[in-house]
């Protein structure tokens, strides 16, 4: 195990540093200067010295290595440079959005597991039944449908059928957590819809891998009730694949909250990047960017870890 | 051939299994045409899908013949319910929204099938040439491949399209940086295995040129796999396009697209006229439904390897 973690570790650390030269060169793309774009926003005047001064304040005068250096050790202090846009550090409006975009993720997720298991399960004990046929027709819909799709056809059937809407926005969870959790249970549907979809789709083939083992059949010839044969042979060998799943699909669904953020007026991260991609702050885009890919690659390696510690199999291949 | 009974559909069929049994070595090569019917025949789903596919692709080119009003001429007054007159409605301004549907599919498909042509030839150009070179080549690039993995792919568009600025060919940019990786991850790992084969020990042997090994026996067999990665990216494309066309990033905002009626038609409308959201909201759903499924029966019979993927 020692061996396979640090193999991975060795592979992690150089997938970062690339994820952070990538997002440096990408926000470098921009064609122009960036001091020059503040300056000339609003038609202002501006002279030649306070163009040289500010790109002197920005650090733009320098050569690029010493400014993707600069930016990296700021990184590793936590400090994300500072807002084109609000004059203060990104970090400061960061610390109070990540939060939100996390609990949204984390209750996407959940919700998404806690129905596709399930689904998937009865699905591939009941092959080519009525059950299964509707199972799958409801994922291969539920992989197809984009997520700002499902989230507004939620909640136009909550208003059809309901005549009734949870209320939009968002209330902290510390302060009123009926409130939030009653403002959070439509986003975070609307937002693991994809994730069930898929999830409920590797649990079914999973699952129908499992149940034609030798194992299953020993454990049901020695007379085993099968509840206890689905249970404690078929789904705790089935769940390992699931999971490996689960983890990346948890990290995919960051992309996703920009969307429902959008749609359902949630103060997080996702709309703070959009905001920030109008307001052309560079910075906030380039924070936001390298966190979430870094969360990512940070996610993929536990699962990884996980997966190795779960499922000693993995460790030697 | 006229009316059958089952049991005579029953013995053609083993006739014909008979004959290909007998005749497999005989038989001229198979045709496109032949294929492509063999393809419905036994993916009847898959056909289906193909064909609305077509159809999308067809309505998308001659949209400005079809469209029976101009998408953006006020034709109807405001928020006309579907009805003979308005098929699908009008939007808030009294535009049409069945025109802006087919037109809005323009943009869609231009924007999904070039990203996907650039992307996903790029990939397989790239994978080989990992797989093949190996090495330093190979490890740098599967590092970088690995980096760009870790972007969510709406994020990563949103700070192309924030650095490129927004035009619909910088849509095509930033999907193509995004398709890339994934389509070099799977060609590359084909090739791994392709370049193990006797074939391919045979060319080496008699003293090919890795060029030549490359291009005259290594790209054929990943051709099945390119044909099916492409199919299934292109729901992928088209599901980013709109969804950078709903964030506002996307497209300018006069023209139709889908992802842009939706953000119209899903702000203050959706109580009282939720046609304006619903009926692009399923343009993109149908498409990629069926691109999906496509996907599914081209992976299915072109090459059983990927099966699982």
């Amino acid at each position: 195990m020692r061996q396979y973690a640090a193999k991975r570790i060795g592979l992690f650390i150089p997938t970062v540093l690339l994820v952070t030269v990538i997002v440096f060169v990408v926000m470098r793309l921009i064609p122009g200067d960036p001091a020059l774009a503040i300056l000339s926003a609003d038609d202002a005047a501006y002279t030649e010295q306070e163009l040289q001064e500010l790109r002197v304040e920005l650090g733009t005068d320098r050569p690029i290595v010493v400014q993707y250096f600069d930016w990296m050790s700021g990184l590793l202090r936590g400090d994300f440079g500072t807002s084109f846009w609000w004059n203060g550090p990104v970090m400061d409006r960061l610390g109070e959005r990540i939060p939100v975009t996390i609990e949204l993720a984390i209750l996407g997720i959940g919700l998404a597991v806690i129905c596709a298991v399930p689904l998937g399960v009865l699905s591939a004990i009941k092959p080519d039944s009525p059950i299964d046929y509707a199972s799958r027709i409801f994922t291969l819909v539920g992989i197809s449908i984009p997520t700002f799709f499902s989230g507004i056809l939620l909640t136009l059937i909550l208003i059809r059928a309901f005549g009734w809407l949870p209320p939009l926005g968002y209330e902290d969870i510390w302060e009123d957590p009926w409130a939030n959790i009653k403002q959070m249970m439509l986003p975070a549907l609307a937002l693991g819809f994809y994730d069930m979809a898929f999830i409920a789709r590797v649990t079914r083939s999973s699952m129908m891998e499992i149940l034609r083992e030798d194992y299953m059949r020993t454990a049901r010839s020695k007379g085993l009730r099968e509840r206890i044969v689905l249970s404690r042979h078929g789904l705790k060998n089935a769940v390992l694949p699931i999971l490996t799943i689960s983890g990346w699909q948890f990290g995919r669904l960051f992309g996703g909250t920009v969307i429902i953020e959008r749609i359902f007026l949630i103060p997080g991260i996702g709309q703070l990047l959009i905001d920030a991609v109008f307001q052309r702050d560079f910075p906030t885009i380039q924070a936001i960017i390298v966190i979430v890919a870094v969360s990512i690659v940070v996610i993929n390696l536990l699962v990884d870890l996980l997966y190795g510690w779960l499922d000693p199999r993995i460790r030697y291949a | 051939m006229t009316t059958q009974t089952p049991n005579d559909a029953l013995s053609a069929r083993n006739a014909a299994a008979v004959d290909d049994a007998v005749l497999s070595d005989m038989r001229p090569r198979p045709t496109l045409v032949g294929n492509i019917l063999r393809f419905c025949r036994t993916k009847p789903l898959g056909g289906i899908s193909a064909a609305i596919i077509i159809l999308t692709v067809l309505a998308a080119i001659f949209a400005p013949v079809i469209v029976p009003h101009d998408p953006l001429d006020l034709v109807h007054a405001p928020f006309v319910a579907p009805s003979a007159v308005a098929w699908l409605g009008s939007d808030d301004l009294g535009r049409d929204v069945f025109s802006r549907v087919i037109a809005g599919a323009r943009i869609s498909m231009y924007v999904g099938i070039m990203s996907v042509l650039i992307g996903i030839t790029l990939g397989t150009a790239i994978g080989i040439l990992s797989a093949y070179v190996g090495g330093v080549l190979d490890l740098t690039i599967q590092r970088i491949v690995d980096a760009l993995m870790a972007f969510p792919a709406i994020i990563m568009a949103l700070g192309l399209m924030a650095a490129l600025g927004a035009s619909v060919n910088n849509i095509v940019a930033a999907l193509v940086v995004i398709l890339v990786p994934g389509a070099i991850r799977v060609i590359r790992s084909q090739v791994l295995s392709i370049k193990e084969l006797d074939y391919t020990l045979a060319a080496q042997a008699i003293g090919a040129r890795p060029w030549r090994i490359m291009l005259r026996h290594i790209l054929p067999n990943v051709t099945a796999s390119y044909i099916v990665l492409s199919t299934i990216t292109l729901g992928l494309a088209i599901v980013i396009e709109a969804s950078l066309s709903f964030l506002g990033v996307g497209v300018p905002p006069d023209v139709p697209t889908w992802g842009g009626m939706l953000t119209e038609g899903a702000s203050q409308y959706i109580r009282n006229a939720p046609w304006l959201a619903v009926f692009p909201g399923l343009a993109i759903s149908v498409i990629v439904f069926s691109i999906n499924f496509l996907g599914d029966a081209l992976r299915d019979s072109l090459d059983p390897r990927l099966r699982g993927r």
